[in-house]
């Protein structure tokens, strides 16, 4: 509700009856558009949270036959075999940047496909594939779950902005503006007893003439 | 007061323009982001935007050589007087990319989405996409 402090403090001219419905204008189109806005994103967080939801499923179904096969290549080759692969295996690199979701900055990793592998190691080329396959799917879920913290975080922001217009701001201006339609209707109604007033004074002054 | 109602405009203002905060500065042609070792863009608020290489390469492969002429990100506009959850794809590339990643049909060189499809591309191609509001009308 309105403070009454409030509603006296406007000046009860029509330039600002004018500039209350303007705003109220304005008001209910930023509405609108927040209101919209909200929507899109809570679509992009609930795909954003299935995705998630996804890949932690993938990398739980990945990990396993991985670390299995790792376990193989220790047992054939010795302890020194990762430093090895890491000697002679082509290096996976990572660029990270931004991505933008609808105005909601978030943190992405670009990976870059190592080249072709030359040294032949039996069992190599199974495990780097499943490794990469693996990292892939880390990498796709640390985006998601960075998208939706960020995407949660403006969502929270946006309600906020949504809330304050639907329950404060655009009330406030209805009232401002029926109050001062109210006081524009009285002073013609207080004009018009004026006038009849001033008329019966004349046309008694005329009768007693 | 009407210090008040002018912060009030100012901000109220303020807000529309940062709607659109996201809108690519410059966009780039398929072709040119698919040279790049990191395909990215410009936004307006200063931001990088980084696309998806597989979300490139399936535009690519779904306009096949039209592709090159693509300008990415598509733009998808939201006009908030027309009706609620509303959405409109302009140019005839646009159109025809969408409604084949869609799979819906399309009627010259607009083509109409609603909220459910609206979900689906962006499910499709989330970096490739934006949703421009446009505040002013059409």
């Amino acid at each position: 509700m309105v403070a009454l402090s409030q509603l006296q403090r406007i000046r009860p001219t029509k330039i600002e009856l004018i500039r209350l419905r303007r705003q109220l204008v304005l008001a209910m189109k930023v509405h609108k558009v927040l209101r919209e806005r909200l929507t899109i994103l809570v679509n992009e967080f609930l795909a954003q949270l299935r995705e998630s939801i996804e890949k932690r499923r993938k990398i739980n179904e990945l990990i396993l036959p991985v670390y299995n096969r790792g376990a193989g290549l220790l047992g054939v080759y010795g302890e020194n075999v990762y430093q090895l692969f890491h000697r002679t295996t082509p290096t996976l690199t990572s660029v990270l940047t931004t991505e933008n979701i609808m105005g909601v900055s978030t943190r992405s990793i670009v990976l870059r496909a190592p080249g072709e592998d030359k040294a032949v190691y039996a069992g190599l080329k199974d495990f780097q594939a499943q490794a990469y396959e693996l990292l892939k799917a880390i990498i796709e879920l640390g985006k998601a779950e960075e998208a939706v913290l960020a995407l949660g975080r403006e969502i929270k922001s946006t309600k906020r902005r949504v809330n304050a217009l639907n329950y404060i701001i655009i009330p406030r201006l209805s009232q401002q503006i029926r109050m001062l339609r109210m006081k524009f209707d009285e002073r013609e109604r207080e004009e018009k007893s004026r006038l009849k007033r001033v008329k019966n004074i004349l046309e008694k002054r005329k009768k007693l003439e | 007061m009407s210090e008040d109602q002018d912060a009030l405009t100012r901000y109220l203002e303020g807000e529309l323009r940062l709607v659109n905060k996201h809108v690519p500065y410059k966009r780039k042609k398929l072709c040119e982001l698919l040279g790049e070792s990191i395909p990215y863009i410009v936004l307006r608020d200063g931001s990088i935007h980084v696309f998806d290489p597989e979300e490139l390469k399936r535009l690519k492969q779904v306009l096949g050589d039209k592709a090159c002429d693509l300008t990415l990100p598509i733009i998808i506009e939201y006009v908030p007087s027309d009706q609620e959850g509303f959405y409109v794809v302009n140019g005839a590339l646009e159109v025809e990319a969408v409604s084949k990643v869609l799979e819906c049909e399309e009627k010259g060189g607009q083509l109409i989405l609603y909220r459910p499809q609206i979900i689906e591309l962006r499910r499709k191609l989330r970096t490739s996409t934006t949703i421009l509001i446009k505040p002013g009308g059409r």
